[in-house]
């Protein structure tokens, strides 16, 4: 007689979820086996018990008082899915939040990080005005100058940030009307 | 007709489509509200507010998803937002509890000391077991759906459907 019929078979096979030969296999072996035969027959049992387990009865009527109450609603449009845009704006969103709340710590970091990343930057710069016979020494004092007149300077820069803004605001526009009209 | 092209249907009009989606999904919905819910008036409007908001969004239904587990999970979420309002848990024995009057003959022929026993061992299982076995046997849901459902893999979906069982045979048996 072959081996006897694993428990997680008996299990796939109350599912109906053995291939046939397996199923077959399973059947005939339970016609010799008196042990296997009670123990399907308790798979068997256990499964129509479980069926059997009350809270699933649709109460009566239920799918007209459904369709009763649907009747006056209207299926929305789709949302769209978050873009790139969007995923972008939450991503700076985020880490401006985790800056602002771990500020302490961070900025002695950022600093360090900014100095020596600009340190490389500012000696290849020092090299290249030297390479093109200009004296960086002049560049330093224009920096100098700029930071000096700061508060003439202001309204540029604030000309500059709107200009900027207006320009961000109508791509984002304009991808919208692009994405209803298509 | 398949489910995606029923949904189809009605964001072209037709939308007395819509009731075929009832009428297959009504027994799925209302199990997953009366299993959540204590009050059985209370998971009706559940299961209907359930459909009402799945017929809303119905446009924002993807098809590479099952409508099943798409509806499953609204429900899931409307149930929360009714407890989150009633403030009412149930514990699943109240939920099991309900008898069918009419019952259907393989039912009758269950014993009551029998099947109120299984009720508590059922009741006694760990929510990680339960969960996919009643989904099962009571929602009527298939294997792929109750992962899809649970955001498991069918392997675990089936082991813990497996493990249940054995756990409760082995119970009944003692």
């Amino acid at each position: 007689m072959k081996r006897c019929i694993d428990a997680r078979e008996f299990s796939r096979y109350i599912d109906g979820m053995l291939d046939r030969k397996s199923m077959e296999g399973l059947e005939a072996h339970c016609r010799d086996c008196e042990r296997c035969a009670r123990e399907l027959d308790s798979w068997k049992k256990l499964k129509e018990m479980l069926d059997g387990v009350p809270g699933a009865a649709v109460p009566e009527g239920f799918r007209e008082k459904v369709m009763s109450r649907i009747a006056g609603e209207k299926i929305l449009p789709a949302r769209p899915a978050a873009g790139p845009r969007q995923i972008l704006a939450a991503a700076i969103l985020f880490l401006a939040a985790l800056y602002s709340m771990f500020r302490p710590l961070l900025r002695p970091l950022l600093s360090d990080v900014l100095s020596h990343l600009a340190k490389p930057l500012s000696v290849m710069m020092y090299n290249f005005l030297s390479a093109m016979g200009i004296d960086p020494a002049l560049l330093i004092r224009f920096l100098g100058n700029v930071m000096a007149n700061l508060q003439e300077l202001f309204p540029f820069f604030i000309a500059g940030t709107i200009a900027m803004s207006a320009v961000f605001a109508l791509l984002v526009l304009g991808e919208r009307t692009a994405r209803q009209s298509g | 007709m398949q489910d995606y092209e029923i949904v189809r249907l009605c964001l072209q009009g037709r939308t007395e489509y819509f009731e075929k989606l009832v009428e297959r999904y009504q027994k799925l919905v209302y199990s997953l509200a009366r299993t959540s819910l204590k009050d059985p008036q209370l998971a009706e409007d559940a299961a209907q507010e359930a459909f009402a908001k799945a017929y809303r969004h119905l446009a924002s239904y993807n098809p590479e998803y099952r409508f099943s587990t798409w509806i499953a999970r609204i429900t899931a979420n409307t149930c929360t937002d009714f407890m989150r309002k009633r403030r009412e848990f149930c514990p699943i024995e109240d939920a099991l509890e309900v008898s069918d009057p009419e019952g259907s003959p393989e039912r009758q022929v269950i014993g009551r000391e029998t099947k109120k026993r299984l009720e508590t061992l059922i009741e006694g299982l760990d929510p990680k077991y339960r969960q996919p076995l009643m989904l099962y046997h009571v929602s009527g849901m298939r294997y792929e759906e109750i992962a899809e459902y649970l955001k498991v893999p069918m392997s675990i979906v089936k082991n813990r459907i497996y493990r249940a069982r054995k756990m409760l045979k082995r119970a009944m048996e003692d």
